[in-house]
């Protein structure tokens, strides 16, 4: 009797069990199905505030007006474009390198997931977009490491590592390719294709030795004596057709190869300029020479960027037709001895003229104590050298000179 | 005793299942309202992310519609928005969606404005001149410095079984509907 009735109890109180169950269940599926659709709804915003925000910072980087409001207006009213996304106002701006960054945040509405107070889970995203010149540009650096730089080594690192992150900023990675020429009186060449492979190493270069024919020991004078006229003109000439280069090997027993010539050999060009800040880090001090002379740079600089020449340092450099090209001096205008009369009578001659007819514009940065009316600024001319404190100005110019404007700036994505 | 046990027993029989006859509606709702709602947000997530896609494609101009004899940019044409539209029709693999894309030439006075669509769209359109409108005022002085704008808008009719379509009558649950614009790159 007594288990017949508490079995009769037990089986009465299963009556409705489903139902009850069925409302516990439910607002759990409920939930669990709104947070899933309420996480699906705001990762799909997201990403498509995302889209918007990467898409306006392109807008104003594109515009690059500088105008902080203004910017401001343009990136809200081009999101507020996008569908579903008119009532974003929640936008800030912040300047990059060339570009901008946009950063969006939009309310979206939540289904049953509980959040702080408010109705709606805000969701945020970025996009940031910078303009770097799409054309190209080759360029040499031809660098005075005479004995009057000696006491600003450091300073020069630093600056010329500031001069190549400007130069990488304003162009798109692969357009702008730069060359180092470090000198004092003669330029330092290594492992050049157009030396013989018996000079694979440190050489000492007189770019101008040409102009004498070998020397012949039976005679006692050299073969044949060519002018300055006959100089500037041979500064394109294939090294083949020429009549000589000088070289001094380095000796084995020692870094430096003889008083006037730096102790870092030229680097060709190159888009990778992490080896050219390599080559001028290791750059130790400069040679006891005080005498410096400016043309065996130019010459040697002109042969890195010249259609007879680019092709001929390595496997990796070649000649680029459609690329513009130009010779940056580094120096104080400082030339001594009888250089300076050699150096003003090829000038004369237009040995800087010629170096331009071939395309290479010359510009030039007053490095150290600069000495006005130098040979240097009569090649170059006033108007395109500058203090290095005013190097963007002269980009501007260099830029400008070669027509890459606005216009041609290439839009790219920015982390 | 015996009997009144018996048939209390019996009187159980089945009741799960009459409970479960008037269960099973609503979690069927509930499974189906999440799934609706679901698949809403993932097609038109989709949606977004293909518009975005298509303009970022079409405001390449210098790579992709560059004219080979001529080396100039050719302007946009109803056959560049059908080929958008079969990309976008094979992507999401829906021959039912419709294409509008604009181009707009801000840095010239006035701009010039332009638009082709492939599909037919249940959804309204925006007009060149509204999206020109509402995007920021030019200056005189800034107007060379304006770039070409692309907009590409997207229309797909949801298909199939909608709770929402066909109860509720909501005309947002029968087709999605995107924008997304970009500059001339």
């Amino acid at each position: 009797m007594r288990v017949n009735s508490t079995v009769g109890i037990s089986l009465k109180s299963q009556q409705g069990m489903s139902l009850i169950a069925s409302l516990i269940v439910i607002p759990v599926l409920l939930l669990i199905g709104g947070i899933a659709v309420t996480l699906s709804n705001t990762l799909g915003a997201q990403t498509h505030l995302g889209d918007a925000s990467e898409a306006a910072a392109m807008y104003i980087s594109k515009r690059n007006l500088d105008n902080e409001s203004e910017n401001l207006s343009a990136a809200t009213a081009f999101i507020n474009q996008y569908s579903g996304l008119s009532d974003v106002t929640d936008i800030s701006i912040s300047k990059e390198v060339n570009g901008y960054r946009v950063k969006a945040r939009l309310d979206t509405p939540h289904i049953l997931v509980p959040t702080d107070n408010s109705n709606v889970i805000k969701v945020a995203n970025q996009g940031a977009a910078a303009t770097a010149s799409s054309q190209k540009f080759d360029i040499a650096l031809v660098i005075d490491l005479s004995g009057s730089q000696k006491g600003s080594i450091g300073d020069l690192k630093t600056i010329l590592s500031d001069v190549i992150d400007t130069l990488e900023q304003r162009f798109g990675i692969g357009n702008v390719r730069l060359s180092l020429v470090p000198f004092s009186n003669y330029v330092s060449i290594e492992n050049a294709d157009w030396l013989p492979e018996s000079h694979n190493r440190l050489q000492c270069i007189d770019a101008i030795s040409f102009r004498q024919g070998q020397y012949d020991i039976n005679t006692g004078s050299y073969s044949y004596i060519r002018s300055d006229e006959d100089t500037v003109d041979d500064v394109f000439t294939h090294y083949q057709d020429l009549l000589y280069i000088s070289t001094t090997p380095r000796p084995y027993d020692t870094k430096w190869l003889e008083e006037g010539c730096p102790d870092i050999a030229s680097l060709p060009l190159t888009e990778d300029f992490s080896k050219v800040i390599q080559r001028i880090n290791e750059h130790e001090e400069p040679s006891n020479s005080g005498i410096t002379i400016y043309y065996h740079s130019i010459i040697m600089g002109a042969r890195m960027l010249s259609h007879q020449w680019a092709g001929e340092w390595n496997s990796e450099t070649e000649f680029r037709e459609d690329a513009h090209k130009a010779i940056l001096i580094f120096g104080d205008g400082k030339d001594g001895g009888v250089y300076v009369y050699e150096f003003k009578n090829m000038i004369d001659q237009g040995i800087c003229d010629n170096i331009r007819d071939e395309g290479i514009e010359i510009y030039g940065i007053e490095y150290g104590e600069f000495a006005s009316g130098s040979n240097i600024q009569r090649c170059i001319g006033a108007d395109k050298m500058s203090p290095l404190s005013e190097f963007s100005e002269l980009l501007d110019l260099m830029l400008s000179q070669a027509g890459i404007d606005e216009n041609n700036q290439k839009l790219h994505l920015i982390r | 005793m015996k009997f009144n046990q018996k048939s209390q027993i019996k009187y159980q029989k089945g009741i799960v299942a009459i409970e479960f006859i008037f269960v099973l509606p609503i979690v069927i709702l509930v499974i189906l309202l999440s799934f609706d709602l679901s698949r809403y947000f993932q097609q038109q997530g989709q949606l977004d992310r293909l518009s975005y896609s298509l303009a970022t494609m079409i405001s390449h101009r210098q790579q992709y519609y560059l004219d080979m004899n001529t080396q100039k940019i050719k302007q946009l044409d109803q056959q560049q928005v059908t080929e958008l539209a079969r990309i976008a029709r094979n992507q999401l693999n829906d021959e039912n969606i419709a294409i509008n894309v604009h181009s707009l030439v801000r840095n010239v006075e006035p701009a010039l404005q332009s638009s082709f669509s492939d599909g037919s769209a249940q959804c309204q359109w925006q007009s060149s001149s509204t999206i020109n409108q509402n995007l920021p005022t030019i200056t005189s002085a800034n107007l060379f410095k304006e770039p070409t704008i692309f907009v590409v808008e997207l229309c797909q009719p949801l298909i199939g079984f909608s709770l929402f379509s066909q109860f509720s009558g909501a005309g947002d649950f029968t087709k999605l509907y995107t924008r997304s614009l970009t500059v001339q790159r």
